[in-house]
């Protein structure tokens, strides 16, 4: 269904996202505490998906959310991610001498560096990403526009904007910039292209291996 | 006839296919001759011995210039995933200006274009073109054509180069490519593919030569 630019009550659930996102984005101290950091994800999660099945009274299916065929879902983000992980890795890989070894040494080294909370925090921070923007925002610019390229593009542009930080360099923050936007657009263009094997359930557990793995791989290479 | 089963005509010219794909890697030719004798031989097969349309094996220039801009993304795209971190960002300009300036030193070398998109058209026209559309008459569901083709094509890279991670690469690229010939047939044709093929040996070569 394509928005009617009177109808308020989606414009109305699209400020409240983007207020909540902009608090929890700049205003509150999230870094500090990891508990707070969690519960705030999830509370955006959930935030999101409430308000699209409770006060627009659409269902989630159209916002990619599902869990039909979970198995297909699996196997075919575990192909994408190992396609997008390969390509990202492929100069570490033909580095003379680099081998990916798994020694004890290198394990305990990666459970010293990713402990229980900060994965659990990882996991909720993506499915809030994958929620915010291939879920809502994708939707919402699809149907304001009537055109899946620009719901596509916008919510990849905005996912980019999202990863420039104050901080670092801005060469460094270019790249970050780049990076998610391609990443959105590689996302967003699954999501509206195949929408029985690519839900939000499924991209979410891609965009969660593929941060993992980006954090995993230099402890491995060089532990 | 119809159109889900594979003739003998197709089997012969899948045969002669791979007898050329073989022959070229057996003689590990770089020269120019090869790969457009091949292009040129698959073309005629597919017009006057198979005849049937080009566009059902991905070769069409209808909207040519929506294919330029596809190729180009999915090449910056591929290129951004694979060299993004080659060199600091400010440097690529200087890199690629002194290769140009290389290149206006020694005409004869503009040649080297010619050969490397001769190599990436035939490529893509023997498996995306004529393997793919080949798979997807036998097999249904089209996932199982792109991986195929996919393998067929990091298999042949591998007899050329002998290099496993450069096979797997091809493997990854050839999937991309695969899947994008099948779900865009209008933008990703075996043309906008090959200028994107191009372009990865292209800026590949240009790092190798930094």
């Amino acid at each position: 269904m394509k928005i009617n630019r009177l109808y308020k009550k989606y414009w109305f659930a699209f400020f409240i996202i983007i207020l909540f996102d902009s608090v929890y984005t700049y205003v509150w101290p999230t870094g500090s505490n990891r508990i707070l950091t969690i519960s705030c994800v999830i509370l955006g999660s959930v935030l999101c998906l409430s308000l699209v099945r409770f006060y627009l009274q659409e269902p989630l299916e159209e916002y990619g959310l599902h869990l039909k065929s979970p198995h297909i879902q699996l196997i075919c983000i575990l192909l994408i991610t190992f396609t997008i992980s390969f390509l990202a890795y492929y100069r570490n890989l033909t580095k003379d001498g680099t081998t990916l070894v798994l020694t004890k040494s290198t394990l305990k080294n990666i459970g010293e560096l990713f402990p229980v909370s900060f994965t659990i925090l990882l996991l909720a921070s993506v499915t809030y990403e994958e929620v915010l923007f291939r879920g809502f925002l994708l939707t919402f610019f699809q149907k304001l526009t009537d055109s899946s390229f620009l719901g596509v593009f916008i919510s990849a542009f905005w996912f980019g904007l999202m990863h420039y930080s104050s901080s670092g360099t801005l060469e460094e923050n270019l790249e970050r910039l780049i990076s998610a936007f391609i990443f959105g657009i590689i996302y967003g263009y699954l999501r509206v292209k195949e929408p029985q094997k690519f839900t939000l359930f499924s991209l979410s557990i891609g965009h969660f291996l593929n941060d993992f793995i980006a954090l995993i791989l230099p402890a491995i290479l060089y532990a | 006839m119809n159109k889900n089963i594979l003739s003998k005509k197709h089997g012969t010219c899948l045969f002669i296919i791979i007898l050329l794909y073989i022959l070229t890697v057996i003689f590990k030719t770089n020269t120019i001759y090869l790969p457009v004798l091949n292009i040129i031989l698959c073309l005629l097969l597919i017009h006057y011995y198979l005849r049937e349309p080009f566009f059902s094996y991905g070769l069409s220039f209808k909207k040519i210039h929506i294919q330029i801009i596809c190729g180009l993304l999915l090449a910056a795209i591929i290129l951004f995933y694979l060299y993004g971190n080659a060199f600091t960002w400010n440097i690529y300009p200087f890199v690629i200006g002194r290769f140009m300036r290389h290149f206006s030193s020694y005409p004869a070398l503009w040649f080297y274009f010619f050969n490397i998109f001769a190599r990436a058209l035939y490529e893509e026209i023997t498996f995306r073109g004529i393997f793919l559309s080949f798979f997807q008459r036998i097999f249904t569901k089209p996932l199982v054509s792109i991986v195929l083709c996919a393998i067929l094509s990091g298999a042949a890279d591998y007899l050329v180069g002998q290099d496993i991670l450069r096979a797997v690469l091809a493997v990854v690229t050839g999937f991309i490519y695969g899947y994008l010939r099948i779900n865009e047939p209008e933008k990703f044709t075996v043309f906008s593919l090959s200028l994107a093929h191009f372009l990865q040996i292209f800026c590949t070569d240009i790092i190798e030569f930094w």
